[in-house]
């Protein structure tokens, strides 16, 4: 490389951080900062509050101490597979699309251009980790037993090490231009390895041996397990080494797809950033249909055949990606059952990523407001249309949560909530996604809390965005009164069709006031 | 040894075959245009040609290097179909920076001359971001221009441009082309596709011309 070619590149740095450095308006970044710090800050206490001081007893700390290592296993096995997915499509870089096209294309050494991103990537991945995982040991030391520092750097460590392996796989993939079949076949293996683990009470695999060394203030680990510490490191170096064999053809699709993506967070627009996250996933529907329907005729059940055809194209990921977070909603339920009342909110929002999905009839006819208005029916009418099938398909996945609760040990009882509660649970979900899909893009002065103040526009965004999630996680409410009168000598059940009932209004308020917004 | 050339090219997207096994050879200094309907197959073979795209099956060569290579890189030009900008660079700052890329030293010469044949002298200082269509193209053109390069790969340029820019591209391209850069243009523009020495018609992702255009090509792509 020539001295030219070289400084061509710091000096790019230098020109564009200039710039930045010109446009930065440091009160606003003051305000975000402030309000990033509150919110946290709000979040940290409620959390605290909901897990409780409560220590869990001796056969709840046996089971963790058995099964604890392998299902930290799991959590870095899934990071795993993420990674390897990522690396699949062309992640973990979200390149910009001139850097594609000036810096890739010039006669530059890939790896050398591409290390620095590569490297911002590997600190992210580690940062976020080594923060989630500190977070994490916060909770666990309430609970368990054991100060609190210890647990936060076990916590730490198994988050570096969750970080850093999501990160470095994805590098290792993309940059060895891994297919996408053989990479989520990679993934799935490392997930499935701890899993065995978890299943058979044994630690063979080195993520649950990673486990061990999180889970170290309950018993010192062997010491082979800080052996498995160095695979991260391995990983990422691997990546780093890896990373100029990157596909351009992948690289210049992300580049297009992630600035999108990243504007339409920016104006939390839901609807745009999972549109995107499909196309950045190349999550297309199915050309053949799974079941090919047959001719239909009449108005009256053409919404449904319509929904039906849509999600009979679901590809496997998405119906795999339903499955996998009604029973993570599932595994959450038992959670908060178990005396972690925070888990609600987990499973809340599980539900609710579903219902996300299962809505997409409906959020699409709200995608084409013009081609809906030149139909010969009510517009309003013909969205409602839509919520029967979703509900349906969210009903449909249900049992998968039931399957996640039972294979965590929940007793038979959860089989005869999960009926009672599964209706008032999908509606309010339905519900809330469909808040996400019709309210659109956040602009700033707009909405229902345009009037307010300036300085109160965080909080009514965070409002804004908390409502969907908020609702879906009020179906669950059932459930929560169940275990109230499980404690107090009630009948659960009974406890669950009550309230049930309760969320039925709630949810059928919540559409009715929808009803009013604008169409267009 | 021809500057670009394909043997048995074939692209899939998925199921969909865009490129079926072609194969053709531009020389130094030919100008080409690309043409055919939409989903013919010409931005795939120019993405190729720039390295952007990877091959399903046979070889894409420039100067006797895969495409894609750090040898062919050093020796490729590309305009794409949309202008690729970095928001916070002015105009001269692109120029800058690529020619310092590739390489080339005495850059302010060339970029003034660009600048002014192009209508952007007066922008030279202003940030992309802040132009309209036909001036971001016209920025890309001249990023892409400020370096030589064996063989110049273009992917609809007119689009956006006005008549003043339209002129001035074709000038620069015939230019560009006189000085023995092999030229290759994909468009829809007729009038252009007529005026070059040579035209490979695309349809289904096959060649199915190649040379002057003729009225019977013209009449078949209007159709």
């Amino acid at each position: 490389m020539t001295a030219t070619r070289r400084d061509a590149l710091p000096a790019l740095r230098r020109a564009r951080l200039r710039r930045r450095t010109a446009q930065l308006d440091l009160f606003e970044v003051f305000y975000q900062v402030y309000l990033t710090a509150l919110l946290s800050g709000a979040a940290v206490l409620v959390l605290s509050d909901m897990v409780g001081d409560k220590p869990v007893t001796g056969s709840q700390l046996e089971a963790v101490r058995q099964h604890g290592p392998a299902a930290v296993g799991v959590l870095i096995g899934f990071a795993v597979l993420l990674g390897c997915r990522s690396g699949g499509h062309g992640g973990p870089l979200a390149l910009e699309p001139p850097d594609v096209l000036h810096l890739l294309l010039a006669p530059l050494d890939r790896t050398e251009v591409l290390r620095r991103p590569a490297l911002g990537k590997l600190r992210s991945g580690a940062g976020a980790g080594l923060a989630a995982g500190a977070g994490i040991g916060v909770v666990a030391s309430h609970r368990l037993p054991g100060a609190a520092p210890p647990w936060i750097v076990a916590g730490a460590l198994a988050g570096l090490v969750t970080g850093l392996v999501c990160v470095g796989a994805a590098l290792v993939v993309s940059g060895r231009r891994v297919g996408r079949r053989a990479a989520t076949a990679i993934g799935f293996a490392a997930l499935a390895w701890p899993i065995a683990d978890l299943v058979a009470g044994r630690t063979t695999s080195p993520f649950t041996a990673a486990g061990e060394v999180g889970m170290f203030p309950l018993g010192a680990p062997k010491p082979l397990a800080y052996l498995v510490l160095g695979i991260p490191a391995l990983l990422a170096a691997w990546g780093l080494a890896a990373i100029g064999g990157l596909s351009l053809e992948a690289a210049s699709r992300r580049a297009a797809l992630v600035s999108e993506l990243r504007f339409a967070a920016t104006v939390r627009d839901l609807r745009a950033v999972l549109l995107l996250r499909r196309q950045l996933a190349q999550e297309g529907p199915r050309r053949r249909p799974w079941i090919r329907l047959g001719p239909g005729s009449g108005r009256l059940l053409a919404v449904w055949k319509r929904d039906v055809q849509g999600v009979l194209r679901w590809p496997a990921a998405r119906i795999l990606r339903a499955l996998a977070l009604m029973a993570a909603a599932g595994v959450a339920l038992h959670g908060m059952w178990s005396g972690t009342a925070a888990l609600l909110l987990v499973a809340g929002t599980a539900v609710w990523l579903v219902a996300l999905e299962a809505v997409e009839g409906f959020a699409q006819e709200r995608d084409h407001p013009d081609a809906t208005a030149r139909l010969p029916l009510d517009g309003r009418s013909l969205l409602a249309r839509h919520l029967p099938a979703s509900t349906a398909v969210l009903l449909l996945v249900m049992p998968a949560a039931l399957a996640g609760a039972l294979a965590t040990g929940a007793t038979p009882i959860a089989a005869a909530l999960a009926v009672t509660a599964a209706v008032p649970a999908a509606a309010c979900a339905i519900v809330g996604a469909v808040v996400t899909t019709t309210r659109g893009a956040h602009l700033p002065g707009t909405g229902f809390m345009a009037d307010l103040a300036p300085e109160f526009s965080g909080f009514s965004l965070v409002f804004r965005e908390a409502i969907p999630p908020a609702l879906a996680t009020a179906g669950l409410i059932p459930f929560v009164a169940a275990h109230h009168a499980a404690t107090t000598g009630g009948h659960p059940v009974a406890a669950a069709a009550q309230s049930g009932v309760a969320v039925l209004i709630l949810a059928a308020a919540a559409l009715s006031v929808l009803s009013t917004w604008k169409l267009t | 040894m021809s500057v670009l050339a394909l043997e048995a090219l074939t692209k899939d997207y998925g199921d969909v075959r865009a490129l079926d096994g072609i194969s053709l050879a531009v020389d130094a200094g030919e100008h080409v245009a690309l043409v055919g309907p939409n989903g013919s197959g010409k931005t795939t073979l120019v993405r190729l040609a720039a390295g952007l795209l990877d091959p399903t099956a046979g070889e894409i060569l420039v100067l006797g290097h895969p495409a894609g290579t750090l040898a062919a890189r050093a020796e490729v030009s590309f305009i794409p179909d949309t202008p690729a900008l970095y928001d916070d660079l002015s105009v001269r700052e692109h120029l800058e920076y690529v020619a310092r890329l590739h390489g080339v030293e005495q850059w302010e010469d060339r970029a003034d001359e660009l600048l002014a044949a192009l209508g952007l002298a007066s922008r030279a200082d202003a940030l992309p971001s802040t132009f309209s269509r036909g001036l971001r193209q016209k920025t890309a053109i001249a990023v892409a221009l400020v370096r030589p390069a064996s063989l110049l790969l273009v992917d609809e340029p007119f689009v956006g441009l006005d008549a003043a820019g339209r002129h001035a591209l074709r000038s620069l391209l015939a230019d560009r082309a006189a000085t023995g850069t092999a030229v290759v243009v994909a468009t829809h523009q007729l009038d252009y596709a007529a005026a070059v020495p040579r035209c490979i018609v695309f349809r289904d992702g096959e060649v199915v011309g190649d040379g002057p255009l003729t009225d019977d090509d013209a009449g078949d792509l209007d159709d």
